[in-house]
């Protein structure tokens, strides 16, 4: 099965060289039009990309995630992209789930579509990253955002074209999930959350990353006001 | 006059010699040279006179001098640390814009 050639995956890598290849190979059996931003690499993640059939595109300095999957999406919305799906490079999000994830926009139901591990029980999630870190992330985004998804920080994500030219990311960080949701309320956007299975390899990203995230978030509400 | 009187003049001397090599580069404006100046004559002033900050503390209620001057430099110090993160955070954005632009120029001359 083809995704159509409309769409296009972002993938932001910052040393990825364990994964990278396999993510690649696994996506290019579903389409060619795929972009990876390579944030920086301290590793041989640029070497193994340049070798594949994608595009490449480097940071010259490490800007974080939210930088990187800026850049991809400005680089696919002059390709001609008219769906952007966000992916990681560490191999546990599963390529099957694109197609699910594009359908809603497709149908037209929804501009955003947020992938989710708590819809049913697809993920094996750590219990300590499950309750320690994403419920209560689940609930700040709630209350920071006024958005109520059944999960948090999860960057699988498609968004229609129109829905990528409104959400300017401008959290070069991590921060820049909440920063989408926040968009996506304030650009009136509809969204859909649809069930994905994440397969653990590794544990991500931990409380303290959480914490820089909040710091972000506060500290950019108060220089903006 | 004490030995740490001597000390916080020099140093407000040295400081103002820098102030002034700065406003000869032509790296701060002439209200900003100005700005420095008055505000280090002020120091000056209180280093020299420490009873002006008594007589000061006085007037808004607050014990000594002393007190005086250390909560007005904590909320200058506040005030200006806020301002360097604004502009850090500023920096940080305009940064993030160049390296995406070179990223995607370079990918464009890649493909001629």
């Amino acid at each position: 099965m083809h995704l159509p050639n409309s769409v296009w995956i972002i993938i932001p890598a910052y040393n990825e060289q364990e994964n990278i290849k396999q993510v690649l190979k696994a996506l290019l059996e579903v389409t060619a039009n795929i972009v990876v931003v390579n944030d920086c690499s301290k590793d041989m993640t640029k070497k193994y990309v340049r070798a594949m059939p994608v595009t490449l595109l480097n940071h010259l300095v490490n800007r974080g995630q939210g930088a990187a999957l800026q850049t991809g999406t400005e680089f696919a919305l002059k390709k001609g992209a008219e769906i952007i799906v966000h992916f990681d490079a560490d191999g546990q999000m599963q390529v099957k789930d694109i197609f699910k994830i594009i359908k809603p926009i497709e149908n037209q139901q929804a501009e955003i579509v947020f992938g989710s591990r708590f819809l049913n029980q697809d993920s094996k999630i750590p219990w300590t990253k499950k309750y320690l870190i994403l419920k209560p992330a689940i609930i700040f985004n709630w209350i920071f955002t006024g958005v109520k998804l059944s999960d948090a920080h999860n960057g699988f994500r498609a968004l229609s074209k129109k829905a990528s030219q409104k959400i300017k990311i401008t959290q070069d960080g991590m921060a820049h999930a909440t920063e989408i949701l926040e968009q996506t309320r304030i650009k009136n956007l509809k969204y859909q959350e649809i069930a994905v299975e994440i397969i653990y390899n590794q544990y991500g990203q931990g409380l303290r990353s959480g914490f820089k995230i909040i710091k972000d978030l506060v500290f950019a509400r108060f220089i903006k006001r | 006059m004490i030995v740490i009187q001597i000390l916080i003049i020099l140093f407000i001397v040295f400081a103002i010699t820098k102030v002034g090599l700065r406003y000869k580069d032509k790296i701060i404006s002439l209200q900003e040279f100005i700005l420095w100046l008055i505000f280090w004559l002020i120091v000056c002033l209180v280093v020299i006179f420490p009873d002006i900050t008594s007589y000061a503390a006085n007037l808004v209620g607050v014990g000594r001098g002393v007190d005086l001057v250390i909560y007005l430099a904590l909320l200058l110090l506040f005030y200006l640390v806020f301002r360097i993160l604004v502009r850090l955070d500023k920096q940080e954005k305009e940064i993030t814009k160049i390296v995406r632009k070179i990223a995607l120029d370079d990918d464009k001359k890649n493909n001629l």
